[in-house]
């Protein structure tokens, strides 16, 4: 199905994400202080709760293209990079702080305090998940964490003591996630290509959630009656990797076998649920049993999740993409492709940067692997 | 002194034998784990994770990061890391790392100390500590070496600080993981920590810190007592075997060595001391003596670098043993803020009198490099104190250009001269 059928296009959509600081400024217009986040561990209820607009930050815009090396070494993460870089030519002056995922992977560690240097007049404020979840202290520790960024966040963005009613705020990020699911069997099902999936995801993290949910649940009532999906299409492949979000690389044919993701915008992003009734500290805890980051302890629990998405989706191959200079990639594609050469799961390895500079060589290679899968 | 030795525009420091001597016996007793006891067990742990709730439990530490030194300086790492990338570590990931997943892999001895056990690499280990107040790297890594040996790791996680205090939270969870640590310690050995060595360990480690700290502090004299290259071959022993009454014994040498030259007026270097430098970042190990010395032929010292002082931290006590562990592991320098790198940076600049600074931007060190620009302008703006950043690596030699450092050195060179005019 094309989303041109449905009440919003693929166009719109593209549009939408390409001009990214258009998009912020329309935002800004209604009226909620903006918070820009880089990875999931940022409690976007929490901010939806305190009135805030959460979006996510994109690696792709408009840019100035090596700016950032005046700040930013040439071996730091090539996501991060171009991401300075966009802000060096546009200015982030829409989003009005931002929240750093501290102790994550050495770059967006470092970038916290690079970024204070180079934008020394927005708000940032770190927040550091544990990373050993086993500790029985670490949930505790947490919501600790969450309290500091309610305080602050308050002080900063708050004009009253109003009380935060984080349960209304659960609900409607669950129904986001829980539709985000649906709309994932859609693409398994191949009633959507994962191109446009790709979009809809990056898109449901930038405009309000009341909006996303509006438009996703008639995308489901649309796609349930849609009934020429192509699901006899083989390979079926699965696309596993870290912060990569540039949805234009999916545009190229070789990835129309896509029928389901590990990313961290896609998959990771919705395929859990928080107790609606929930406040600290069991949000924190469901916070923290999240399907795990690149960079978090458990190694095990990606596998199996992992596992899980190959046989519930049928997996004939696995590309695995990885960004330049990521190094929570580039260490755990070892394990993972240890375990699909155990399970004899074909597996093709990639590399690229959010501005897709080895394009070619990524379709040629795409393409081999296509045909040894068929 | 030997007429030879006259001839060198560096002098030998003859305590560095001691060191030397410690740790070959060191390496000797961790291949050979069963001549000094009944089978001692052996961790590798990272530069900071707490050893001495090791060395209290009678564990050998051993550590990748310094056999990764030890490669570099025997000019073995590169191809090391080749075994590594054939295995599948890319090239851009951390040398050390590549340096010793390619010991581990290499399938063609003689690595690095072979010349004990005929086998080469570090001995393997029991178990594995990894401290992630270092960088994240050695979170992915050490996972991956638990994996590849099938061996228990333990994580000691210490939030990254965002100002010099620590907040309780990060307090009190870091607390609690130090004692699972000696849980995970205890039911390893199948025995408990005696209190009492404990304190003893941290008392010797305390010891060796200070004695550390007072002979990196004789740097401040001039001329310097000691260059670079000195320092980043003594501090093997603090490193790895703080806690030991061995280290104490040998930095009190060194310690009286040291002053000595100080009292007599001599440098580390034989010629005038007309560039005192600082150097930032982990050194070129397979070029360290090459390097420093190139550049003592042009009068160019180094009383004080970054990476030595990191182990020169301030003891907290306040007779909670855990309490006071945790703040000290959870200030490790690379655990804390850009803004603390700078200042500490700028601090030791003119508290060493140096007349510029040489920031060694490594690209498989993201967590040490990152930020370095930076720090280079905002201190030159603030001092005055040029500096500039060469591109190399501590381990892998293709990631090392000579001839451009040179170039860029001799630029920085040029300034300083300048600057006195």
């Amino acid at each position: 199905m094309n989303l041109s059928q449905t009440g919003v296009s693929a166009h719109t959509m593209g549009s939408t994400l390409d001009n990214y600081s258009k998009t912020l400024n329309t935002l800004k217009e209604k009226g909620k202080p903006i918070i820009g986040y880089f990875t999931n561990r940022v409690p976007v209820e929490i901010l939806h709760a305190m009135n805030l607009h959460p979006v996510r930050i994109l690696s792709f815009g408009q840019q100035n293209q090596g700016a950032s090396e005046r700040y930013l070494q040439t071996f730091a993460c090539s996501w991060l990079r171009q991401i300075m870089d966009i802000g060096l030519a546009q200015g982030y002056e829409t989003i009005d702080g931002i929240i750093f995922s501290a102790g994550t992977c050495d770059s967006l560690q470092n970038l916290s305090d690079i970024w204070k240097k180079v934008f020394p007049d927005q708000w940032t404020h770190n927040l550091t998940f544990p990373v050993l979840t086993s500790n029985p202290l670490a949930n505790e520790y947490l919501q600790s964490e969450f309290e500091t960024l309610i305080e602050v966040l308050s002080s900063r963005f708050l004009k009253d003591d109003n009380e935060i009613k984080l349960s209304s705020s659960i609900k409607l990020y669950n129904i986001k996630r829980a539709n985000l699911l649906k709309i994932s069997g859609f693409v398994s099902e191949r009633k959507m290509k994962y191109n446009e999936f790709a979009k809809l995801l990056l898109f449901s993290d930038l405009l309000p959630v009341e909006t996303v949910n509006e438009y996703l649940e008639k995308l489901i009532t649309e796609l349930l009656d849609f009934q020429n999906g192509t699901a006899a299409i083989s390979p079926r492949i699965l696309l596993v990797g870290g912060m990569y979000d540039n949805y234009k690389l999916f545009e190229i044919p070789e990835f129309d076998y896509l029928v389901a993701d590990d990313l961290a915008f896609g998959t990771r992003n919705f395929n859990f649920q928080i107790p609606q009734d929930s406040f600290l500290p069991r949000y924190s805890k469901a916070y923290m049993d999240r399907i795990p980051e690149s960079t978090s302890f458990d190694m095990n629990k990606r596998i199996k999740f992992l596992e899980e998405l190959i046989q519930g989706h049928n997996i004939d191959g696995i590309v695995l993409l990885g960004l330049k200079w990521c190094d929570p990639d580039a260490f755990e594609f070892i394990p993972i492709q240890n375990h699909l050469d155990e399970q004899n799961i074909p597996y093709l390895k990639l590399e690229t940067s959010p501005d897709i500079s080895n394009l070619q060589q990524i379709k040629t290679r795409m393409a081999a692997f296509i045909e040894m899968l068929s | 002194m030997s007429t030879k030795d006259e001839e060198r525009v560096y002098r030998r420091l003859d305590s560095l034998q001691t060191v030397k001597n410690q740790m070959a016996m060191y390496y000797l007793q961790s291949k050979n784990p069963y001549l000094s006891d009944e089978g001692k067990k052996i961790a590798w742990v990272t530069s900071g994770g707490p050893v001495e709730f090791l060395i209290a439990m009678d564990i050998i530490p051993l550590y990748p990061e310094q056999y990764g030194a030890i490669a570099g300086s025997a000019k073995d790492s590169t191809r090391l890391c080749q075994v590594a990338e054939a295995h599948g570590y890319g090239q851009d990931l951390c040398a050390y790392a590549r340096t010793s997943f390619g010991s581990i892999f290499s399938p063609d001895p003689p690595t690095p100390l072979s010349e004990i056990d005929g086998k080469g690499g570090l001995a393997k280990p029991d178990m594995l500590i990894c401290g992630n107040n270092i960088c994240g790297t050695v979170l992915k890594w050490y996972q991956d070496v638990s994996r590849i040996y099938n061996i228990p790791m333990f994580l000691f996680d210490t939030p990254p600080l965002n100002g010099e205090k620590i907040p309780k939270h990060y307090l009190e969870y870091t607390i609690s993981q130090l004692q699972l640590y000696i849980e995970f310690l205890e039911k390893l050995m199948g025995r408990r920590m005696e209190e009492e060595t404990m304190l003893e360990t941290m008392s010797n480690s305390r010891q060796a810190v200070e004695l550390w700290t007072e002979i990196l502090e004789l740097g401040k004299c001039k001329p310097s007592p000691l260059n670079c290259a000195d320092r980043f071959l003594l501090m093997a022993p603090v490193v790895a075997q703080r806690g030991l009454i061995e280290t104490v014994t040998s930095y009190e040498a060194v310690l009286a060595e040291v002053q000595q030259r100080v009292d007599n007026g001599k440098g580390a270097i034989t010629v005038d001391e007309t560039y005192r430098l600082l150097f930032d970042n982990i050194p070129i190990w397979f070029n360290l003596y090459d390097f420093f010395n190139k550049l003592a032929e042009k009068s160019v010292v180094f009383p004080v670098d970054t990476y030595t002082q990191a182990w020169s931290t301030e003891f907290v006590e306040t007779g909670d043993m855990l309490h006071d562990a945790a703040v000290m592991y959870s200030n490790i320098y690379l655990n804390k803020t850009l803004q603390h790198k700078i200042d500490l940076i700028k601090n030791l600049s003119i508290e060493y009198n140096c007349n510029g600074i040489l920031y060694h931007s490594m690209r498989s060190c993201k967590r040490y490099s990152l930020g370095q620009p930076i720090t280079r302008r905002e201190i030159t703006a603030k001092t005055g104190i040029p500096g500039v950043l060469i591109e190399g690596d501590m381990c892998d030699e293709r990631n090392f250009s000579e001839e451009q450092a040179w170039t860029r050195i001799e630029a920085l060179l040029e300034i300083i001269d300048l600057n006195k005019i």
